[in-house]
C-alpha cells in the first residue's frame, strides 16, 4: 500500500492559537487540492501523529481508491516545492492562498514550515525572504541521526518519529515496506537510524531520514560510567600535555 | 520543555582526564560531575573527538591498545549523562571549509580537524568551548563564544579516587 502521509511541521517555538491557525489552513489546503485534482472521491484525512518540540502533525488519506488519494499526495508536493522554491503555485487561486496563508505565520518564533509526504520534502522561510531564496533547499545526504523513538505508525504505512539526541527536535522517519523488520522492539530506545538524511539548510538539524538502510541500538551505558576512564591513559608512553599529542596528529594530518 | 545548554569540549580536554593530568584533572572531574547532574547542562563534541583521542592512545600504547583502556574509552564515549556527539555531516564540513578561507584571509592557520571542532561548536550554538589548546583562542569572535580552558565557577578540594596515577 503506497504511503499517503502529509507532515505539516512548524519549525520553533509555536503557540497553541499559531498551530491552530496552521492547521486550519492545511486542513483547506487539502479540501482544495482535493477539489481540483480528486473532485470525484471522498476522502478522509485520518490523523496519524502529534509531536511537540517542532510542531508536527501527520496525517494519511482514506478513500475506496488509492488513486485519487495519490493524485492529493502529489499534487500537495507540488504545493510544497513551488512554495520552498518561491514559484507560481499551479493551482487554482483558492489553493495558493491556503498555501501562502500556511508561510505567513513564519516570523518570530516560527523559524519555518515544513510540508513533507513520503518521498519529498519541502522547507518554506516564508514568502519574501529573498536572502534565503538561493540557500533554501534542503540538505539531503547519506548519514545517520541519533535519537530516541517517540512514536510509530505502522498502519499501511511505516513511519515512526525520533527525538535527535542533540536538539530534542522530532525527525520523521520513513521505512520501505520491505523493511518492516527493522521497526522491530524499536519503541523508546536510543538508536541511530541510517540512511538519507534531510537537513534544513540554515541550521542543518535533522528534519527527516528517508530510504532507511539499518537501524542500530545505542548501548545503554549506567550514568556516571565515564569515570572508569579517569586516567587510563595515564603512565603510558611518553607524558607530554594533551594539547601537545593533538596539535602533533592535527599538524601531521595536513 | 527547557532547552539544554551545551558545552563545547575539544579532544585535548577528554586526553587530559584520560591522562589525568595534574592541575587539569581535579578541575574536569568537577566540571563533569556538575555537569553530569544538571540535567539541563551538557557536554558536547565532535565525532571527530574519539578518534583523536584514540589515535595518541594507539601511539602511546605502541599500537597495543589492550582491552581494559579500549571499554574504559567506550564507557566514556557512550554515557549519555554526560555527553553528546555533533556528526560531520554535509553542512559542517561547508562551514569548516569557509572557515578555513576566512582564517587563511585573517593570516591565521586552522588545521582541518580544528575547523570542524570550531565548526561543530558553532552548529551546536554552545556557550562555551573548552580546551587546552591556547590557539584556538583568537577564533572566539568568529565562532561567537568564549574560547578558554576549563574551570569551574566555584573549586573543590581534589576528589580522592583509589589508585590515582597522579598521587
Amino acid at each position: 500500500m503506497p504511503d499517503t502521509t502529509l507532515v505539516l511541521a512548524l519549525e520553533g517555538d509555536v503557540r497553541l492559537d499559531q498551530f491552530s491557525e496552521a492547521v486550519n489552513h492545511f486542513h483547506k489546503l487539502l479540501l482544495q487540492l482535493t477539489q481540483e485534482v480528486a473532485a470525484d472521491t471522498k476522502i478522509e484525512w485520518d490523523l496519524e501523529d502529534l509531536q511537540y518540540g517542532s510542531a508536527i502533525m501527520a496525517v494519511a488519506g482514506r478513500a475506496d481508491t488509492e488513486e485519487p488519494v495519490l493524485r492529493v499526495v502529489s499534487a500537495f508536493e507540488d504545493v510544497g516545492q513551488s512554495l520552498q522554491q518561491h514559484e507560481p503555485i499551479p493551482f487554482s487561486r483558492h489553493v495558493a492562498r491556503e498555501a501562502e496563508s500556511l508561510t505567513k505565520l513564519i516570523g518570530g518564533d516560527i523559524k519555518a514550515v515544513r510540508l513533507g509526504t513520503a518521498r519529498k520534502e519541502a522547507i518554506i522561510y516564508g514568502l519574501f525572504d529573498a536572502k534565503k531564496i538561493s540557500t533554501a533547499k534542503p540538505m539531503v545526504s547519506f548519514g545517520s541521526v541519533k535519537g530516541r523513538v517517540q512514536s510509530i505508525s505502522n498502519r499501511g504505512k511505516l513511519r515512526f518519529t525520533l527525538y535527535d539526541a542533540v536538539f530534542d527536535k522530532p525527525v520523521s522517519c520513513y521505512v520501505k515496506e520491505d523493511r518492516q523488520d527493522i521497526l522491530t522492539d524499536i519503541w523508546d530506545k536510543v538508536v541511530f537510524v541510517s540512511g538519507r538524511v534531510t537537513r534544513q539548510p540554515d541550521s542543518g538539524q535533522p528534519v527527516s531520514v528517508r530510504e532507511i538502510t539499518s537501524i542500530d541500538f545505542v548501548p545503554m551505558i549506567e550514568p556516571g560510567s565515564y569515570r572508569k576512564a579517569r586516567g587510563i591513559l595515564a603512565g603510558s608512553g611518553e607524558p607530554e600535555p594533551a594539547e601537545v599529542s593533538i596539535r602533533r596528529l592535527r599538524d601531521a594530518e595536513n | 520543555m527547557p532547552k539544554i545548554s551545551y558545552v563545547y569540549c575539544d579532544a585535548n580536554v577528554f586526553l587530559a582526564y584520560f591522562n589525568a593530568e595534574a592541575g587539569r584533572v581535579t578541575v574536569l572531574d568537577q566540571l563533569f560531575e556538575e555537569m553530569q547532574k544538571d540535567n539541563q547542562r551538557k557536554i558536547v563534541t565532535s565525532v571527530v573527538s574519539i578518534t583523536e583521542v584514540s589515535h595518541v592512545a594507539e601511539e602511546r600504547t605502541r599500537n597495543r591498545l589492550d582491552k581494559k583502556v579500549y571499554d574504559a574509552l567506550e564507557s566514556f564515549w557512550g554515557d549519555n549523562s554526560l555527553i553528546e556527539f555533533v556528526d560531520f555531516n554535509e553542512l559542517i564540513a561547508r562551514q569548516a571549509r569557509d572557515l578555513i578561507r576566512q582564517a587563511i584571509s585573517l593570516k591565521y592557520a586552522l588545521r582541518t580537524n580544528d575547523a570542524i571542532h570550531l565548526t561543530s561548536a558553532k552548529y551546536v550554538g554552545v556557550s562555551e568551548c573548552f580546551t587546552y589548546d591556547h590557539k584556538l583562542n583568537k577564533f572566539s569572535s568568529i565562532i561567537g563564544c568564549d574560547i578558554r580552558e576549563p574551570y569551574v565557577s566555584s573549586p573543590k578540594l581534589p576528589l580522592v579516587f583509589p589508585d590515582d596515577p597522579q598521587k
